[in-house]
């Protein structure tokens, strides 16, 4: 029985028997979720609510070792390739002329697998978050993977798959706030085979749609399985605003690039990042 | 050249991307191309060299006769068209027995091609011979077998010998052909010419000058011949007058004188007459050699006056007696019966002849005269036609004397050269059996093989990059999709990435350096061991 059990125990004994068998059963055996006392504690007080917002404490320094973005980095060519990747995206998710309504769903996604979708995904995210008029939601759809999810430690917890199909009915209550203040989560939760068909549900539309007209000032990005491998991530093209496309250097060949980059459909509002650069030239220009 | 660096740079860093292929793909090429350095058969060269002077042999023959053409190209040329004539290499086959190896038509063939190909003959530039390089020439030939090669050059120096001293002696011998031919023509001119004198001489018989003396200088004879006849006509004449004179004195002194005043005044006359005849003489021979106005003929033409004026005083005073002639006429018969007189009339008499002989040869000289006048416009034609005649003959004698006396010389040295050929043909260096092979330089090809090797390993790894492209630089994107590059991620390396990656990296120099050092085992191998002191010496020599 590990800490998070007992975690989750208390937090289905707050919530309703429903989401609390759920729990049992998806978290059992795992230990990702860290679930802090304190918000326990809160959730326990709020949980008759059905509105509680958990908090995960990030392990910043482990993801640091790991190559991530943290607050406290000292990898600072990483930050500044990262700065300069978002300032694009933010300028075209609420730059916009009309005004109408924010382009503020990116979806991260590349040809073929590994090529650094969850890396990319989170150090965008981790840098939007050092923005001071932005906050950012990271959703993690891949559910095959779920890399995002192991690597922020929430795997297994409830997420988008337990949302779409109705076992979470509480939207509230997949979003885990993070130790990062303007950052937080959606797991990408259970696996499931039928990711497609839930990405093309309504429920999924009118989550995108909730999601990007709550806040003003909240980008979403969406990380996303390979638009070659999984169909899933077709769906969700049409759903996104921006698609951020990562091609890794020295591996991924041109022709694949050219077939993911079909596979979208569409030529507006996307955005490459060469990931994996080894070639000197593509840091030197950095003033670091 | 920045650009250029930075492309240079990207194309190293593919390369690089690729290296285990590369490294592969050297791996390979150097074991097949070792192993086929090493299975190539050994190449043996035997060479012979040979002093060929092909001067010698044919200069003193045409020398000063016909231009010195170039002996030297023509011989080399010679010998290759010669050796490699295709009875030439049949027979160097069958010498060596390489013919036994080839059973059908077709190897026979290519063995004769093969011969062909492998046979080189050049001119030799040794500096260091002191007969001059220029006729020093190498047969050589390289085969897989030291031995055969040997008997081939062996073969092809023998048939060399005996074709090429062939021409060279039927050179000669045209040579002396050429000469015989020139001689007999000269011969035949000269024997014209002797004949062309002859002929003319006959037409002209008579005409032609004695030796020595041409037409004027015998026409000044005859004309000097004449005037001596003159002379002497003239002084016969004057002594007939004295003689007539003193018949006439005589006859008259018979009539009144006695006869011993006969003796006297004849007598003192004689003495005066002598003298004047000899004063006329000596004027006669002045005037035949002077100008009347020489003073030597001036004097003696005026002592002749005065003598002559003394005789006429003299006669006149004999002449006082007005009835002189009737006493010549009228001389006693005593008078005329006397010695004297009868003496006087013969020495008349004798006169007389002579006069009438020197009239005639006068008449003679004349006529000789006039007939060489007439004459005057011909003879010198004549005269130099047989000059021309003469020069004519002369010079075609002196070159056929030339000509006889080169044959000779030709025909001693022709025996010269069959006494001893060592004057043109000379074996420097016999070929002899190498124990070195001289290709392939297996130190070379190993070498070459592995550069091969590792370029083809680079070229390899640019190729498959060229073939399945990816991307290296955000500008490669933006090229290729238009599509706007937000930036790029360095790689990020975590520490056991690192230390693999390093190690992938250890692994991969080690095996290039196990590469490198199976090259140098191999060089060994080859030999390098025991060259390689002397080329080290050679550099430090250098």
């Amino acid at each position: 029985m590990s800490i998070i059990e007992k975690a989750l125990d208390k937090l289905g004994s707050a919530s309703e028997a429903e989401k609390d068998q759920k729990a049992r059963e998806n978290k059992a055996g795992r230990e990702a979720v860290q679930t802090e006392k304190e918000d326990s504690h809160r959730q326990e007080n709020v949980g008759t609510t059905a509105k509680t917002s958990r908090t995960i404490e990030l392990d910043l320094k482990g993801l640091g070792k790991l190559g991530y973005l943290t607050p406290d980095t000292d990898n600072k060519v990483l930050f500044e390739q990262y700065r300069r990747i978002k300032l694009p995206v933010l300028k075209s998710a609420f730059e916009h002329e009309s005004g109408k309504e924010n382009k503020n769903i990116v979806m991260v996604t590349s040809s073929v697998a590994a090529e650094g979708k969850s890396f990319t995904s989170m150090n965008l995210a981790m840098s939007i978050a050092y923005e001071y008029n932005y906050t950012v939601l990271l959703i993690d759809a891949d559910v095959t993977k779920q890399m995002s999810s192991k690597v922020m430690g929430v795997e297994g917890a409830n997420g988008l798959i337990e949302y779409l199909t109705g076992k979470e009915e509480y939207l509230e209550n997949l979003i885990l706030r993070t130790n990062i203040p303007k950052l937080s989560l959606i797991p990408s939760g259970s696996h499931s085979d039928m990711v497609t068909e839930l990405y093309s549900s309504n429920r999924m539309n009118r989550l995108i749609e909730e999601l990007s007209t709550r806040y003003n000032d909240r980008l979403i990005i969406i990380d996303t399985p390979p638009v070659l491998e999984d169909s899933s991530a077709k769906v969700l093209t049409h759903l996104a605003d921006q698609i951020v496309y990562i091609i890794e250097a020295e591996k991924t060949p041109r022709h694949v690039v050219e077939n993911g980059l079909r596979m979208l459909n569409r030529k507006d509002s996307i955005g490459i990042v060469l990931n994996k650069s080894n070639l000197r030239h593509n840091r030197s220009y950095y003033y670091v | 050249m920045r650009e250029a660096l930075e492309q240079l740079n990207s194309q190293l860093w593919i390369i690089l991307h690729h290296r285990w292929l590369a490294l592969i793909c050297a791996f390979v090429i150097c074991a097949a191309g070792w192993a086929v350095v090493n299975i190539l058969p050994d190449q043996y060269r035997v060479e012979a060299k040979f002093f060929f002077d092909t001067k010698t042999v044919l200069k003193p023959l045409l020398e000063g006769l016909a231009v010195d053409s170039s002996v030297k190209e023509e011989s080399i040329s010679l010998i290759k068209r010669t050796l490699t004539s295709r009875p030439n290499l049949v027979k160097v086959a069958q010498d060596t027995e390489l013919d036994l190896t080839a059973t059908t038509p077709k190897e026979t063939e290519a063995l004769l091609k093969r011969l062909e190909n492998s046979i080189s003959i050049s001119a030799v530039s040794d500096s260091g011979n002191k007969r001059g390089g220029d006729d020093i020439y190498s047969i050589s030939y390289v085969s897989t077998d030291p031995v055969i090669a040997k008997k081939v050059v062996d073969s092809l120096l023998n048939i060399f010998v005996e074709s090429l001293l062939g021409i060279t002696r039927k050179d000669s011998d045209k040579a002396e052909a050429f000469l015989d031919e020139k001689i007999r023509e000269y011969r035949q001119k000269l024997e014209e010419a002797e004949n062309n004198i002859k002929v003319f001489k006959q037409n002209n018989a008579g005409l032609l000058p004695e030796e020595g003396s041409s037409f004027y200088s015998r026409l000044y004879a005859a004309e000097a011949k004449l005037d001596e006849a003159m002379l002497r006509l003239r002084e016969e004449r004057n002594k007939n007058a004295s003689l007539q004179e003193q018949l006439t004195a005589l006859e008259n002194q018979s009539d009144d004188a006695p006869a011993e005043l006969m003796v006297g005044p004849p007598r003192e006359k004689t003495q005066l007459e002598k003298r004047i005849e000899a004063m006329k003489l000596k004027l006669d021979e002045l005037e035949l050699q002077y100008t009347d106005r020489h003073p030597d003929v001036i004097t003696t033409r005026k002592a002749l006056e005065e003598l002559m004026a003394q005789q006429e005083a003299e006669a006149a005073a004999q002449t006082d007696d007005p009835d002189a002639d009737s006493r010549m006429e009228s001389a006693s018969p005593s008078i005329r019966d006397s010695n004297f007189y009868q003496e006087l009339k013969i020495m008349l008499s004798s006169s007389n002849s002579e006069i009438a002989a020197i009239t005639a040869r006068i008449d003679d000289y004349r006529n000789r005269i006039e007939e060489m006048k007439a004459l005057v416009n011909v003879m010198p034609e004549v005269e130099a036609k047989m000059k021309s005649l003469v020069r004519n003959y002369e010079i075609l004698k002196e070159t056929y004397d030339n000509l006889v006396q080169r044959r000779a010389s030709a025909q001693i040295s022709r025996e010269a050269e069959q006494t001893g050929s060592e004057f043109q043909f000379n074996i420097i260096e016999p070929p002899r059996v190498p124990l070195e092979p001289v290709s392939p330089n297996r130190l070379l090809l190993a070498s070459l093989v592995l550069l091969a090797g590792v370029f083809g390993g680079a070229a390899l790894a640019w190729v498959y990059e060229q073939l399945k492209p990816t991307y290296y630089q955000q500008q490669e994107i933006e090229e290729d999709f238009e599509l706007p590059v937000y930036g790029g991620v360095s790689m990020f390396w975590s520490p056991q990435e690192i230390s693999r990656r390093k190690a992938g990296i250890s692994i991969f120099i080690l095996l290039y350096l196990v590469l490198f050092s199976a090259w140098g085992l191999l060089l060994f191998h080859y030999g390098l061991g025991e060259k390689l002191p002397d080329q080290v010496m050679e550099l430090l020599g250098l």
